[in-house]
């Protein structure tokens, strides 16, 4: 080892600690799909034994609801392999945020409507802004996911603003602040922070492939969490 | 391999813990020792190895005490966060309150009974080991309407399958529930008084939503356990990790136990037979709850 020059030193130490994020993020995400897997597996043991409508409905909707955040969670992995293999790259285009947020709004609506939870768009209808339409979906999608699904926000605001060299979209609710490294500028995170939430890893990586930045705005007292992603146009 | 230090200065208590815990738990290394000074050299020379560990200790040896190590183990950075099982042949409240002012995680009467036994090391592998075990017994029933049990569960479906399995294993027993971790910072304290029954026994999950909120939510919930002086009820960790630095970081902060949940949330309800007849039926306690 002491004999290699320097920069494949440098090399090796690299993918060294790039194993070990993605062990890390793969070892948490596992928790996550676990749980969830926990929980559909034995809603499909109690199904056999319901009594009543009702119940059956609750354990349907329980199932659907658990389903479809697995299913989230594999798309996210994939997704994130994509970015780490460099097959995901941003091709910016015009589009009309609205059509972005109503579309995914849209998608989101089955899962929105079992977990008796709503999102609520405001923002300029018309104008458009050049970025990557496809990831700014996902972005949103994810968002929605995490407040929707883990912390089980009932209700969530997306507004956007255009500015002449930017664009903002801010997003309010009530309950637990979203976690620190989430807003921390640097592009590295601490191993224990890795996959933890995957929606929100997510949210961040593709805000930093499209330039853009996440933070935290004051309440403006209605006890409400604040925060904006600003992105470039 | 899970690994059981294993100090009594009996050697017959020994043989019949030591056959009872390798008819349970396999695989599984057993280290036998005759008192407290021995296991902790053995600690300090050797350290603890991250798999699963537990340290059943009887309470009356000569030179150090179960009681003296006990307060030695719980100090030492290197095995604060190995559970400790105490048995002992007395119920002398005072003892028994010590223990956990010390930090036990159980305290037990040494049973008499080779079943006895075997019960033991099933209570051990499930409380403290991440197993699960059916159990076939048929317990005798507590009156459940003598203790809460508080539940603190931020996921909404696993609650679900807690309800179920606390109303299988412990019917009609009065059950307190808290979302978040916060709720339980903001609550608990100022409602504790008024819960009728007395709790009885703390469940909570660790990932509420993150690691760090359990952990800090575990260290509150122990400030409040002395302040209300009932640090023997039992705080016991429920969840889906299975890291050892998850388990190690619940028992620094005076976890009593760490169950790991099942993989089959139906089947939480063996768990929860497990955790009743353990921690209902068979720990010692100073005051009678």
């Amino acid at each position: 080892m002491n004999d290699m020059p320097p920069a494949a030193s440098d090399t090796i130490e690299s993918l060294l600690t790039a194993q070990s994020n993605h062990l890390s993020l793969i070892q948490s995400v596992s928790h996550e799909l676990r749980s969830t897997f926990g929980v559909i597996s034995g809603l499909h043991s109690l199904l056999p034994l319901t009594s009543g409508e009702a119940e059956r409905e609750d354990m349907f909707n329980r199932l659907h609801n658990n389903t479809e955040y697995a299913t989230q969670l594999f798309a996210d992995l994939e997704d994130y392999c994509a970015i780490e293999n460099g097959q995901m790259r941003v091709e910016p285009a015009p589009f009309r945020p609205v059509s972005a947020m109503e579309y995914v709004r849209k998608k989101a609506l089955p899962m929105l409507q079992r977990r008796k939870a709503a999102v609520i768009l405001t923002g300029d209808s018309e104008g458009a802004v050049d970025s990557d339409e496809e990831k700014v979906r996902r972005i949103i999608k994810n968002l929605t996911l995490h407040l929707t699904c883990v912390m089980r926000v009932r209700e969530i605001t997306i507004g956007w603003e255009r500015y002449s060299s930017r664009w903002v979209l801010n997003v309010a609710y009530h309950g637990e602040p979203l976690p620190d490294w989430l807003f921390r500028a640097e592009t590295e995170l601490h191993s224990h922070e890795k996959g933890q939430h995957i929606s929100l890893l997510m949210v961040r990586r593709l805000a930093l492939m499209l330039d853009g930045e996440i933070y935290q705005v004051e309440s403006d007292g209605d006890g409400r969490q604040r925060f904006s992603l600003q992105f470039p146009h | 391999m899970k690994t059981i230090y294993l100090a009594d200065d009996d050697e017959d208590d020994r043989m019949l813990i030591r056959a009872a815990v390798e008819q349970v738990i396999s695989p599984v290394r057993i280290i036998e020792l005759d008192s407290g000074d021995d296991l902790i050299k053995l600690i300090n020379n050797q350290g603890i190895s991250d798999d699963p560990s537990v340290i059943i200790m009887d309470m009356n040896m000569p030179r150090l005490s179960g009681l003296e190590t006990l307060g030695i183990l719980k100090m030492n950075d290197a095995s604060r966060h190995i559970p400790v099982v105490m048995l002992s042949t007395t119920s002398n409240r005072s003892l028994v309150r010590e223990a956990y002012e010390r930090g036990v995680n159980a305290f037990l009467e040494k049973p008499v009974h080779e079943a006895d036994f075997v019960k033991l090391a099933k209570a051990v592998d499930a409380c403290f080991m991440n197993a699960s075990h059916d159990t076939d017994e048929t317990p005798v029933q507590p009156d459940w309407t003598k203790g809460s049990v508080i539940v603190i569960e931020d996921n909404e479906d696993h609650m679900f399958f807690i309800r179920n399995a606390l109303q299988d294993s412990m019917p009609g027993v009065q059950v307190v529930e808290f979302a978040t971790a916060a709720a339980v910072d903001e609550q608990l304290r100022a409602v504790w008084d008024s819960i009728v029954p007395a709790p009885h026994l703390i469940l909570m999950d660790l990932y509420l939503p993150g690691r760090q909120d359990g952990l800090d939510l575990l260290a509150n919930i122990h400030q409040l356990l002395i302040n209300k002086d009932c640090r023997s009820i039992p705080v016991i960790v429920f969840s889906y990790s299975d890291k050892p630095e998850d388990m190690h970081a619940s028992y620094q902060r005076n976890a009593n136990a760490y169950m790991t949940k099942g993989k089959n949330a139906s089947l939480w309800k063996n768990d929860f037979k497990n955790l009743r007849n353990f921690w209902w039926n068979t720990v010692s306690t100073p005051d009678p709850r």
